[in-house]
C-alpha cells in the first residue's frame, strides 16, 4: 500500500484562484519523493491541505492508510513548513521539547528524543540559544528536528534548502538520506531541480494545480535516453554518414572543430553500424557516451506540455 | 489531554517572556507595599511607613476608624487594581497570543501537531486565564497577609477576588480571541476587547436602577408621543443587552461589598472625620468616594452564594458562547 495516495484534491482560494485541480498522485513507502513545480503551481497548497492548514473543496485519498486530514494519520506525520516562525520565547531545546509534548511523548522518552534530535541536526552546541541567532541552515535543521520529534512514518519538507548555503544543503541532503535508510518516506517540495535529481527516487511535476508528469527518476529519464558521439572534424559533408544517422532518427551538428552526433535510443547495438562507418571512413571518434535528459530538461518540457494542455487562466 | 497541557504551558512560557509580565508584578507588589505602609498610631495616622504623618483626633491606633480606613483602602485596591487595571494589563499581554499563533509561519508549526484547532484555542485561553489569576493571587495574597499582620483580621473572603477576576477577565479574553480569529491582529483584538469592556460597562450603568424619583419614570412611560416610545424601546434594549452581556459591573460591586471586610463604621463617617481632622483630602473628593462606598445591610451567606453563582454562570456562559463561535470560525478558516 502506498504511503500517500491522492485520488482527487481540489482547492480554490476565496479570491477565485484554483490552486489544486483534481490533483492525483501516489507516493510509495520508504522513498524520497520530490514534488516539482514553478512558483504558484500549488506545491505548498498541497502540503497545507495534507497538514489540515487549508480546507480543500474536495479531498479524496489516503495518507498512511487513513483518510486525509485524520488526526491518526497526522500523528504519524512530520512537517517542515516553508518559512516557519519560531517561538521567540523558546530555545532550540525548548522548541523540540514543545514538539515532543504536542506529540504526547512521555517525560523520560521526551528527554531522550530531544537529545537525539539535537545530535541528528548538529545543534547540540547551540541547544540553549534561540533560533533568532541561528543561520538559515541551522533554522532549517531545527525545523527538520521539529518535524521528526514524533518519529513519523512520512516527513513533508516544504522547500527545505531554500536560502541555505551549499554546505547547509549538503548537510540537509545527508540527513534526508539517513532518514530513508531508517525506513522513512520523505516528501520534498522544491523548485531546486539539481538538488532533487541527486536525492529523489521518484518525482511528480506540478503545473497549474495538476500533475503533468510522475514516475521514478529512472522511468522518466529513460524515455529520453540517447547516445552522444563526438567525432573529430566536420563530417556533415559525408552523405553516407549523414543518411545513416538520420535513418536512426539522430541528428548531427558542428561544434567548433568537432561534430556532435545524437542518436535517440537506449539500445547500444543500434549505434554499432554508425561507429563502424565512422571508423571505416577514417574519422577519429573522440567519445561515445549514453546520455539522459536532465531533470531540468524534463521539467521544462513538462511545463510546456502543461501550458499547452491547460489553456487560459486558473481562475474559476 | 497532554497536547492541551502542552499548549497551556507554552502559552504561559510565552506570556512570561513579555515585559508587561514583570511590570505588572512590580506594580502589584508596589500596591501591596503601599497598602502595608498605611498605619495608625497614638496621635493619628501615617502613610509610606511613617514618611508622612497626620494627626487626627479620631483616626488613631485601636479605634474603629483604623479598621474602617483599612477596609476602605482595601476595597479601593480590589476594585481599581485587582479587578480593574490589573485585568486590563493582563488583557494587553494575552490578547495577542492567539493572533501570533495564527500567523502562517507559527500556525504551520502548531496546528498539525495540536490534533484539533479547538485545542489550540482552548489552550491559549486557559493559559491566558491562568496567567491573569497568577497575578491576582500575588496581589490578593499580599493584601491578605498585610491585613492580617496589621489588624489581626485574617479575612478569607478576600480570596473570592480570584474567581471574580476570572469572571471579569474571561469574557474580555473570549472577545479578544474571537477578534484574533477573525483578523489575526493583536492590536485589533486588544482594541475591540477594550471597546467591548467600555460598552458593557456603559450599558450596565445605564441599566442599573435609576437614582431619580420613580414616579417621574412612570409619567414618562404613559406618554404616547414618539420620544416616550423611543425611550421605552431603548430602555428595553439596554435591559436585555445587559442580561446577555457578562456582569462586569455586578462583579465589581460584589467584590467590594462581599469579598472585602466589612468596616466597623461607615466610610461616610470616616471621611467626615478625615475632613475635620485635617485638610489633606478635598471635601468634594471625600464625598464622592464616600457616596460610592455606602455599606449595605448585612445579608446572609446563602444570598451571597446565590448572587455569586449567578455571576459565575452568566460570565462563564457568555465566554463559552463566544469561544464556541471562535472555535467554529477557526475550524473553517485557511491558515
Amino acid at each position: 500500500m502506498p504511503t500517500l495516495e491522492l485520488e482527487s484534491v481540489t482547492k480554490t482560494y476565496p479570491n477565485g484562484v484554483l490552486a489544486l485541480d483534481r490533483l492525483a498522485m501516489t507516493v510509495d513507502r520508504r522513498t524520497i519523493f520530490g514534488l516539482l513545480g514553478p512558483n504558484g503551481a500549488g506545491k505548498s497548497t498541497l502540503l497545507k491541505v495534507l497538514m489540515t492548514l487549508v480546507r480543500p473543496d474536495e479531498s479524496r485519498g489516503t495518507l498512511l492508510g487513513e483518510a486525509l486530514g485524520s488526526s491518526k494519520a497526522l500523528r504519524r506525520t512530520g512537517y517542515l513548513p516553508e518559512n516557519p516562525t519560531w517561538p521567540k520565547h523558546l530555545s532550540a531545546e525548548g522548541i523540540l521539547d514543545l514538539a515532543a509534548r504536542l506529540y504526547e511523548v512521555g517525560s523520560r522518552e521526551r528527554r531522550r528524543r530531544v537529545e537525539e534530535m539535537l545530535e541528528l541536526t548538529g545543534l547540540l552546541a547551540w541547544r540553549r540559544d534561540r533560533p533568532s541567532v541561528y543561520s538559515k541552515g541551522m533554522r532549517q535543521r531545527l525545523g527538520l528536528g521539529y518535524a521528526l520529534m514524533g518519529d513519523p512514518d512520512i516527513i513533508f519538507l516544504d522547500e527545505p534548502t531554500d536560502g541555505v548555503d551549499p554546505i547547509g544543503r549538503k548537510e540537509m541532503r545527508d540527513i534526508i538520506r539517513r532518514l530513508k535508510e531508517k525506513g522513512k518516506t520523505v516528501f520534498i517540495n522544491s523548485h531546486v531541480l539539481g538538488e532533487l535529481e541527486t536525492i529523489c527516487d521518484s518525482v511528480a511535476i506540478l503545473s497549474r494545480g495538476r500533475v503533468v508528469r510522475q514516475g521514478s527518476m529512472e522511468e522518466l529519464t529513460a524515455e529520453s535516453m540517447r547516445y552522444e558521439m563526438c567525432i573529430q572534424g566536420n563530417v556533415l559533408h559525408d552523405t553516407v554518414l549523414v543518411e545513416l544517422v538520420e535513418q536512426l532518427g539522430g541528428t548531427l551538428c558542428l561544434s567548433g572543430a568537432e561534430t556532435e552526433v545524437n542518436i535517440p535510443t537506449r539500445r547500444p547495438h543500434l549505434i554499432q553500424p554508425v561507429i563502424d562507418a565512422v571508423r571505416e571512413r577514417g574519422y577519429l571518434i573522440i567519445s561515445v557516451a549514453p546520455a539522459r535528459q536532465s531533470l531540468e530538461e524534463l521539467f521544462l518540457e513538462a511545463m510546456q506540455m502543461g501550458s499547452a494542455d491547460t489553456p487560459g487562466g486558473r481562475s474559476r | 489531554m497532554r497536547t492541551l497541557v502542552a499548549i497551556i504551558r507554552d502559552t504561559l512560557l510565552a506570556l512570561r517572556r513579555r515585559r508587561l509580565f514583570w511590570l505588572q508584578i512590580w506594580l502589584s507588589l508596589l500596591v501591596v507595599v503601599l497598602y502595608a505602609g498605611i498605619a495608625c498610631h497614638a496621635k493619628g495616622w501615617s502613610v509610606v511607613y511613617g514618611l508622612k504623618e497626620m494627626d487626627n483626633p479620631w483616626l488613631r491606633q485601636g479605634t474603629p476608624w483604623e479598621n474602617t480606613l483599612h477596609c476602605w483602602t482595601l476595597a479601593r485596591i480590589m476594585r481599581w487594581w485587582v479587578a480593574g487595571a490589573a485585568v486590563f494589563f493582563s488583557l494587553f499581554s494575552t490578547a495577542a497570543v492567539l493572533p501570533e499563533t495564527l500567523e502562517p509561519g507559527s500556525a504551520a508549526l502548531l496546528v498539525p501537531r495540536a490534533r484539533r484547532r479547538s485545542f489550540l484555542l482552548a489552550g491559549r485561553f486557559i493559559g491566558s486565564l491562568i496567567y491573569t489569576l497568577m497575578h491576582a493571587v500575588i496581589v490578593v495574597a499580599g493584601l491578605w497577609l498585610a491585613l492580617g499582620w496589621k489588624l489581626g483580621i485574617w479575612h478569607h473572603h478576600l480570596w473570592f477576588a480570584i474567581p471574580l477576576v476570572a469572571l471579569i477577565f474571561m469574557p474580555l479574553q473570549a472577545v479578544a480571541m474571537l477578534m484574533g480569529v477573525l483578523t489575526r491582529s493583536g492590536t485589533a483584538a486588544v482594541l475591540v476587547a477594550l471597546l467591548f469592556a467600555g460598552s458593557v460597562w456603559a450599558l450596565q450603568e445605564a441599566a442599573s436602577p435609576p437614582e431619580t424619583d420613580s414616579s417621574a419614570v412612570t409619567d414618562d412611560k404613559d406618554e404616547e408621543n414618539g420620544s416616550g416610545i423611543s425611550d421605552a424601546v431603548t430602555s428595553e434594549v439596554v435591559h436585555y443587552a445587559s442580561m446577555v452581556l457578562p456582569p462586569a459591573r455586578d462583579s465589581l460591586v460584589w467584590l467590594e461589598r462581599r469579598a472585602c471586610p466589612r468596616p466597623q463604621r461607615t466610610y461616610r463617617d470616616l471621611f467626615r472625620r478625615l475632613r475635620y481632622g485635617h485638610t489633606g483630602l478635598s471635601a468634594a473628593a471625600a464625598t464622592v468616594i464616600a457616596d460610592a462606598s455606602k455599606t449595605e445591610s448585612v445579608k446572609n451567606k446563602r444570598e451571597d452564594a446565590l448572587l455569586f453563582s449567578s455571576l459565575l454562570l452568566s460570565s462563564a456562559g457568555f465566554s463559552a458562547a463566544v469561544m464556541l463561535l471562535a472555535a467554529w470560525l477557526l475550524k473553517r478558516r485557511d491558515l
